[in-house]
Formats: structure tokens, sequence, C-alpha cells
């Protein structure tokens, strides 16, 4: 587990420890255009400083909610996957109109390969192979460790990046959306929320990996785990479902085999 | 009413350009123009179309990534399966107007990408809105090629596309 799961090249690790390292940008990303339509509606934003395009969510349709931490919860879900070496998408928080049009801010989620469609696109156009499936055995089950411990049991095979440039015996995968997780289930202390099963077909369970990440994550130092929670300001996440987060992923994160049922 | 007279109504046209992005964490990534779908519906008629490009040339393809390099050869069968699906939908009248194309544009949101649609009110009859769709479609399209390509304008031809509505 030292160098976690995932098959990042070393340009995309590049890109997500810059990530890491920033909790809010502080650069002028410009908003030009939309993506996607009604409630799964997003922004697609560039940096000026130095071209990059990103995903900035929520999209308008739920811009006013108020007590839905969504930025809080894509941001601190990325940091904690870095943490550990999984395959998350990079994110950063927003401030742009927060506490105006954007209640409680937008992040900003970058691309994880250059090129690539989500798994239920790629799986419905023909393009990923039994081959492929099988390859990403490993990942998958480390990941459904990790949403069984940051609380995201509506996982579905559209927040599965699929790098359409992989080659033919192994496909490289990263995972995005979870603005749902964490406060969204856990609305107290010792939350019960319900875990994703299995949900992409054709690919094996690989319960030794589970098991590897599940004492992978016992194993991370509490303090590590609350300072990624801490050090999202305030205007993000207030002192209530911050607590709440803390509490829940150290309460959990020893208790990851029982609630998987490894 | 005179019997030589057709009230024209209103009705609402929805076009969705359909390109492939070759790098998305870049501004300036290569973006490959595939077709354009559209849907107009004015009174009770319902009309769909696509266009889409014959085949993409050698340089475009090389820029496409391995798994999807094959299929995307010929952007026109790439694309029927989800004209063929918004059909399916729309004839079954499970989709109300302007709805198919706003599920596609919320299902390809990446490398393919159906941008979310642009919507008009446009006057017309019902006899002739397969023909104005068909008309708008096109242009639609010829501007999008000429847009990606740099050019001011690409002429018309059937060697660039091929037509489903």
């Amino acid at each position: 587990m030292t160098n976690g799961v995932h098959r990042f090249s070393a340009v995309q690790r590049e890109l997500r420890d810059r990530f890491a390292g920033i909790v809010e940008t502080g650069d002028d990303w410009i908003e030009v255009g939309r993506i996607g339509e009604g409630e799964s509606e997003s922004w697609r934003v560039r940096n000026p400083a130095d071209d990059m395009v990103g995903v900035a969510k929520p999209g308008p349709p739920r811009a006013d909610q108020d007590g839905h931490f969504r930025a809080a919860h894509e941001k601190i879900a990325f940091d904690l996957a870095h943490l550990i070496g999984l395959p998350v998408s990079p994110v950063v928080l927003w401030p742009k109109d927060i506490g105006t049009v954007y209640k409680v801010g937008r992040s900003i989620s970058c691309w994880a390969f250059p090129q690539g469609d989500k798994w239920n696109v790629a799986e419905g156009k023909g393009l990923i192979s039994a081959i492929q499936k099988q390859s990403v055995a490993a990942e998958v089950a480390a990941m459904r460790v990790f949403h069984a411990w940051i609380g995201d049991g509506d996982r579905k095979p559209d927040h599965v990046f699929v790098d359409t440039d992989s080659p033919p015996d192994r496909l490289n995968i990263a995972f995005f959306d979870h603005g749902n997780s964490m406060s969204a289930a856990w609305k107290g202390p010792n939350a019960n929320c319900g875990v994703c099963g299995h949900y992409l077909a054709g690919v094996p369970e690989d319960k030794d990996t589970m098991l590897a990440v599940a004492e992978h994550i016992a194993a991370c130092s509490d303090s590590n785990v609350q300072a990624l929670v801490d050090r999202i300001p305030a205007r993000y996440l207030p002192t209530g479902p911050r607590g709440h987060i803390i509490q829940n992923l150290l309460a959990r994160k020893g208790n990851l085999r029982g609630l998987v049922g490894i | 009413m005179a019997d030589n007279v057709v009230a024209l109504h209103f009705g609402r046209l929805s076009l969705s350009r359909i390109t492939y992005h070759c790098d998305l964490q870049r501004a300036d990534g290569p973006v490959i123009p595939l077709g354009v779908m559209a849907e107009f519906s004015v009174g009770h008629a319902r009309v769909l179309g696509l266009i889409a490009r014959t085949t993409l040339d050698q340089k475009e393809l090389a820029i496409v990534g391995r798994m999807v390099r094959e299929k995307l050869a010929v952007p026109f069968d790439f694309l029927k399966s989800d004209f063929d699906w918004a059909c399916k939908e729309i004839e079954a009248e499970k989709l109300e107007a302007g709805r198919a194309l706003k599920l596609l544009a919320a299902r390809y949101t990446d490398s393919l990408f159906f941008a979310p649609p642009t919507e008009e009110r446009v006057r017309a009859t019902a006899d002739f809105a397969l023909a104005e769709m068909r008309r708008r479609r096109d242009e639609d399209f010829y501007s999008m090629i000429a847009d990606l390509l740099g050019q001011r304008r690409i002429p018309p031809s059937k060697d660039i596309s091929e037509l489903a509505a």
C-alpha cells in the first residue's frame, strides 16, 4: 500500500500533489460554458494563469442550498484519497461568489486524465473489454472501502472516469463526485448509513485488496485525518457538520472490515 | 379564414453540437467536430435529426484515445445509436418536447461532449417542421466545423456529412 492503488502517470501524480497542497484556489478562474443539464448542471472553468480547465460544482440549480456542504465534501474526499493513495480526481475549493450566489461555496474538480468518459458512457459505446474490466479489480475494491469510510453509499458507474487512452490489457480509472458523502449522510455522531455494494458489472471482487485498504485506513493517524477536515474554511463548512465529519471519520476508520463485511 | 391560408405557429427548435475533446485538462486542447443533433416541436409534430461527419482524417484519429479510435473513425455510425435511442423514446411518448437533447447533454459531458442545447422559438407549420429542422441543423453543423477549423465558411458537401431524420 505504500504506493497506493492507482495507475496515474507522473504528470497526473504531480497534478494531484499540487491540488492536495492547496485548500482554496486564489486564481481567477473563468466560467467558459455549461456542462450537463438540470440538477447535474455544472460549469467548465478555465484558469487563465496556466490555461488549465476544470469543472465547477455545484451548478446554479443548487447554488442557494446552504445546508448541503457539497464543495467541502468534494475537497475532503479528494484530500483523504490522496493521503491514502487512491484514485480520486483532484479538487480545490473556489471562493468566487461564496456567501452570496453560492451560499456554501463551490469546488473545482479537474479531469484525472486528458481524455476519457464516464464508465456508463464507455460501457454503453462498447469500449471496455472484459480484460480491462478484470484489470481494475484492485482499484474498485479499494474505493469500495474508501466510500464506506466516507459514508458515500450511492455510487454509480457514472461516477467513475475511464481513461480512453488506456492500453488494451488494462484500464486507468478515477473516481469523482463525492458531494453527497459525509455530512450529507451523517446528521450526528456515530451515524448509521448504508454502504455501497459492488456496482461495476464484470469487475471481479478483490477481497484481499479490500482487507489491505481497510487496514491501511485504520492505521492512518487520527491527527492527519482531522487536520484535513480542519483546514477547510468555516464558510464552506460550519462547526456543527465539521464536528460530525471528524467524529464519524475517526470512529469508522477502525471498523471498516465490519462495515463492508470482510 | 380562407382555405389557402395556413396558420403559422411558434415551435421550439433545440440544437446540440457534438464534439470530441482530446485534452480535457487544457483550454487549448484539440476539439474535433462530430455532428449536430436537432429537435423541432411545433403543435403536435416533433421531428428529430442528426447530421454527422462521415469520417475523421488521419491527423484527427492520431490524437484520439486508443480505446475509442476505431469506433470514432466513422462519427455518424458512432452517434447513430444515440439518435435511435432518442427517436424511440419520443415515439413512445416517454419524453416531453426538447427533453431528449437535454438528457444526451447530461450523459455526454467529457471527451464525447453533447453541448447543452440552444433553444429558440421558430415560426413554422407542422408540415414544414421537417424541412425547417433540416435547414437549421445543417447550417449549424457547417458553421461548427468552420468555427473549429478556423475557416470562414465550409460549403455543404455529401462527402463530409451523413444525415438522419
